[in-house]
């Protein structure tokens, strides 16, 4: 279990790190950050810590404001001196709440708290997965055309061949070879329907594009992702904060 | 409020003060110069730390919070108390607050002729200013918190260099404020507050006992 410390106070820091050690002998210390600005730096630089545990007032600022900057998942137990935040502290994935100095007891049930967690997430991955898994899933045969209008004709394409679905008034296909055609369905929840979820993403309310069709993607400060495709026609593709990580777990199979 | 106070030449005059008129400020005074309660814990924690990290040090530690509290305790009802005591009090606060916070603050105190340290002064005002300091700008390593504490003609200079950090917005009364209201009610001599770009500084007026 890999565990990050936020603490200004070296000592108190130093301490937390001890008891750890006593109590949860599996626990790993990766880094003990003494500022927003070092924990942030750690931030970009490495994978999210199991578990994170924080105080709140640091020796440059409010750790909270590590929030504006990363989408932080793992859970939090925050630990101060003396205040009232807890309410903010729930708001961003805080677990527990210690008052220093740390009493062991406290400390004992926080990690016990933390590992009832981490079960009921484990439970329902293997929920998830087991369902993705599921026969209805696997053995189900997607569509490999889609009829759509042109020149008052019904055309097939083949889907393999569409790099995206998007939404403008109607909804417009785009294929790899830049033809653009108008699609039957009304809302790309149809479209969607039709579609095998491993090979199309859905990436907001208005586009759904292929994988094969994807050239590159890249962050940015605020979590957003940036997709660009292959095909110079279509104009860079926008993920939302939220819909990042299951962005990339959709393209990192 | 660029321009340097002039310098005083003699000791500010204690006012004739009784207890009713300022009952209500000495009382607030005392709310202030109640520690604040993030300071008692976090020192229980470092304290907690040392007693396993360098029981040595966790002795001598202990030993100053003690002093600490005690003086906080003991001044409560005074208005004023002599100089000489006020900066013994403080350099045990100070080297708490260094144990705690290590390179990233830096207390320099001169200790000032014996003359000037039989002056009065506002118990646990320099305790305050250090408090606020401290509470309002970075103490990181990398950019150390300097607090100077001078005696210059017959006042106390607190000054620090300002960087600014963001802070968690308790709900207190304006502490300089207040403070600033005391001194109106107990000395002929005001409570300076100099601020520029980089440098805050305060300027307690020393006042003498009165006859």
């Amino acid at each position: 279990m890999k565990v990050l410390i936020v603490e200004d106070e070296i000592l108190i820091a130093e301490q937390l790190q001890r008891m750890l050690k006593d109590i949860a002998p599996q626990v790993e210390v990766l880094d003990i950050l003494h500022s927003v600005k070092t924990a942030r730096r750690w931030f970009m630089q490495n994978a999210e810590p199991d578990l994170l545990f924080m105080d709140i007032q640091l020796s440059d600022g409010i750790s909270f404001d590590l929030f504006n900057y990363f989408d932080i998942k793992c859970p939090i137990i925050f630990a101060t001196a003396y205040d009232e935040y807890a309410i903010k502290a729930f708001k961003v994935n805080g677990i527990d709440y210690l008052l220093k100095p740390i009493d062991e007891e406290d400390l004992i049930r926080a990690l016990e708290k933390f590992k009832a967690l981490q079960k009921n997430a484990t439970i329902s991955n293997e929920l998830l997965q087991s369902l993705v898994n599921h026969p209805s899933h696997q053995n189900r045969i997607y569509k490999e055309k889609l009829i759509v209008q042109h020149r008052n004709a019904s055309l097939p394409i083949m889907l393999n061949d569409i790099d995206v679905f998007y939404l403008d008034q109607v909804i417009y296909v785009v294929t790899h070879d830049g033809q653009k055609y108008v699609a039957e369905q009304n809302t790309l929840d149809e479209i969607e329907d039709i579609l095998n979820p491993l090979e199309f993403f859905r990436a907001g309310r208005r586009q759904i594009i292929n994988q094969r069709a994807i050239e590159s993607y890249k962050g940015d400060t605020s979590g957003k992702l940036y997709v660009k495709l292959k095909n110079q026609h279509v104009p860079e593709v926008e993920i939302s904060r939220e819909k990042a990580p299951v962005f990339k777990r959709w393209i990192d199979r | 409020m660029n321009r340097r106070a002039k310098i005083p030449i003699a000791p500010g005059k204690a006012r004739e003060y009784s207890f009713d008129i300022i009952n209500s400020d000495v009382k607030y005074q005392n709310l202030v110069s109640q520690l604040n309660p993030h300071f008692l814990f976090n020192s229980l924690a470092t304290l907690e730390s040392l007693i396993h990290s360098d029981p040595r040090l966790a002795v001598k530690f202990l030993s100053q919070l003690t002093r600490v509290y005690r003086y906080i305790l003991s001044t409560r009802e005074t208005p004023l108390v002599a100089l000489a005591d006020e900066l013994s009090f403080i350099k045990d606060y100070a080297d708490l607050l260094q144990t705690r916070f290590g390179k990233g603050l830096q207390i320099h105190l001169k200790t000032p002729s014996s003359k000037v340290l039989q002056t009065q002064i506002v118990p646990a005002v320099l305790q305050i200013l250090i408090e606020n300091a401290t509470r309002h700008n970075i103490t990181d390593p990398d950019s150390p918190l300097c607090i100077s504490i001078e005696v210059v003609g017959y006042t106390l200079v607190v000054e620090n260099n300002l960087q600014k950090k963001q802070i968690l917005e308790a709900k207190r009364q304006e502490t300089l404020q207040s403070l600033g209201n005391l001194y109106n009610y107990l000395s002929t001599a005001p409570l300076t507050i100099e601020q520029t770009e980089s440098t805050f500084r305060v300027i307690v007026p020393l006042l003498n006992k009165e006859s």
